[in-house]
């Protein structure tokens, strides 16, 4: 199922000072294809979570419009609008076996018992839990618990899964098991799935689309490695990737482009400002460049990682070749790398061009 | 730490052990030895069960007993279910909450006194506010609410109920409030409506609170053979 927002905003009132609106949401607009996995990414209080349950019905609009297909749902209930959730926390009903729990939609759907039952042993096999149905919440671990919020979400077979931090309340090691575990199952389905997290690697690694927002705006939606090789904004370019881009102040001046004494490329055009992102394995050593000190070097298999603080005091990310030998404490003189250098408008933030 | 646990707990436990035995578990096992002594008489002791034999002929002790196993048997679960409604319908507002807690509390602090000469006044048979609904509302004649013991037990219960609601919504209340507002979301994804979130959400979490209410409302009221049969 297509999901469309139009236009969505979501204000609430400030609890300190009720007089004032925070804007959780603001003016989003954008389409979620077909049977796809998109994650929903941003930093804390993004308004992802908010827009998730806007999605699901759980949070009002105060402005804008919700389309499933061509179906208008802004109005809808949540009970009408046939989606699965998983909450972060999991939200599964302690009083109820697994079995209950993934029961719980069907009964409510006034499903019969044998079909019930069919579907909940269908369910358990398809998030491989078959052999719990009869546990209650508190004695399974978190990555079960996961699983039979899944299972539940998806019992009544939902038009749509919507899924909130899934994965934040696990360790490392199950986090990526159910990473997996999440892919697999949504392909296995083909379910339109939304997803939201808060680490970009996550949604770089987990999906097919990833939508970028920032303080309750749309920033950029798009494939991972074109959001990643096309940032279409200053904070795309520096909340996608790890480490992230490195960004300097540089100019337009005298027909070339600038980062202090470093002229980076030739130019045409107005002078005046710009900002300039360079990620951290486009910069290089070089006998002309930017002069500075290496304050850490961090080897990483592969790759030697080093923190460089230059001349003018900014420190940066550089990733290099573990042949190229880096020693710390040591200074050196980096370039950028051609073809590898973004700008951004140092007003608007909006990308210009990569040179 | 184990080993000398229960020795380093002792000091800490004598002063309350010490008042709880002199004034509570004393008296309840002597009372209980002196029911089997012939005659009142701390001094001299002859066991024997006069005294329960005395006890299951007098008629007004059999029907105190009576009464109050009814008077319990019906106040208790008819003012829970009172209760829950309004603890249902109490959480649901989000404005005025406090106000409406408060009111539904007040009869709890109020003084006894104030509050029978109140009920006496509403029930009274000429001129009480429940034989004037009755009247003029519904068209039923006057009851002689206290005057006759017919209806005595109604009229008790009816002010046990609401003397009983009170404390009953503010716990029931207390404990709504504190299920996770993220179960109730849940239910709305899974589809479930008002009257299955209520009996298949609320209830089952809230079911330590309502085991408490209602043990606690036992007691309280099957306490009050006491009072019925001075």
């Amino acid at each position: 199922m297509r999901i469309k927002l139009e236009n969505v905003t979501v204000k609430f009132k400030d609890r300190k000072n009720p007089k004032n609106e925070v804007v959780a949401v603001n003016h989003v607009n954008l389409e979620i294809p077909e049977g796809k996995l998109v994650c929903l990414l941003g930093p804390s209080g993004c308004g992802k979570s908010t827009t998730l349950f806007a999605i699901a019905g759980l949070q009002e609009l105060s402005e804008g419009k919700i389309f499933f297909g061509d179906d208008d749902v802004t109005n809808q209930d949540t009970q009408e609008r046939g989606i699965g959730l998983v909450f972060q926390n999991y939200a599964l009903y302690p009083h109820m076996t697994v079995a209950g729990n993934i029961a719980f939609p069907l009964k409510n759907a006034k499903w019969s018992k044998q079909a019930i039952q069919e579907r909940v042993d269908e369910v358990a096999k398809i998030v491989q839990i078959g052999e719990l149905l009869d546990r209650k919440p508190a004695q399974l671990s978190g990555g079960q618990q996961q699983r039979v919020a899944i299972a539940r979400a998806l019992a009544k077979n939902p038009k749509i899964l919507l899924l909130d931090e899934p994965l934040s309340n696990l360790d490392a090691k199950l986090r990526h098991s159910t990473r997996e575990e999440i892919k697999r199952i949504q392909k296995a389905t083909g379910i339109t799935t939304i997803f939201v997290t808060h680490d970009q690697e996550e949604a770089m690694t987990i999906s097919d689309e990833i939508v970028i927002m920032e303080a309750g705006s749309f920033r950029q939606q798009g494939q991972p490695q074109d959001v990643y090789e096309k940032p279409s904004n200053v904070f795309v370019a520096g909340f996608i990737g790890s480490p992230t881009m490195n960004l300097f102040e540089g100019r337009f001046e005298n027909n070339g482009i600038w980062v202090d004494h470093y002229r980076i490329a030739s130019h045409s055009g107005q002078d005046g400002k710009v900002t300039v992102g360079v990620r951290a394995e486009s910069i290089r050593l070089a006998e002309n460049g930017l002069k500075g000190h290496v304050t850490s070097v961090e080897l990483l298999g592969r790759e030697r990682m080093c923190r460089v603080e230059l001349e003018n005091g900014v420190a940066i990310a550089m990733v290099t070749s573990i042949d190229t030998i880096i020693e710390d404490e040591s200074d050196i003189v980096v370039d950028f790398a051609p073809g590898k250098v973004y700008l951004f408008d140092s007003e608007t933030g909006l990308a210009l061009t990569r040179i | 730490m184990q080993k000398y646990g229960f020795r380093k707990a002792l000091p800490f436990l004598l002063p309350a052990t010490l008042v709880l035995g002199i004034f509570t578990f004393y008296p309840l096992v002597d009372a209980l030895i002196q029911s089997f002594n012939r005659l009142p008489n701390p001094d001299h002791y002859e066991l024997s069960l006069k005294t329960y034999q005395w006890l299951l002929h007098d008629a007004s002790f059999i029907s105190s007993v009576k009464n109050t196993l009814l008077f319990t048997a019906v106040t208790v679960p008819v003012s829970i279910a009172i209760s829950l409604l309004i603890s249902a319908l109490l959480t649901s507002v989000t404005r005025l909450r406090v106000f409406f807690q408060t009111v539904y509390f007040l009869p709890y602090v109020t003084s006894a006194v104030a509050v029978a000469f109140t009920w006496g006044y509403l029930f009274n048979a000429d001129y009480g506010l429940i034989n004037m609904i009755l009247n003029h509302v519904f068209g039923i004649a006057s009851i002689p609410w206290i005057k006759d013991p017919q209806y005595a037990m109604s009229a008790v219960i009816i002010f046990g109920i609401w003397r009983s609601l009170a404390f009953n919504i503010l716990i029931l209340t207390t404990g709504m409030l504190s299920i996770d507002p993220q179960y109730y979301k849940a239910a709305k994804i899974d589809g479930a409506d008002t009257a299955t979130t209520f009996f298949k959400i609320t209830l089952p979490l809230l079911s330590p609170i309502l085991s408490y209410v209602f043990t606690i409302g036992l007691i309280k009221l099957l306490k009050s053979l006491r009072k019925s049969t001075h």
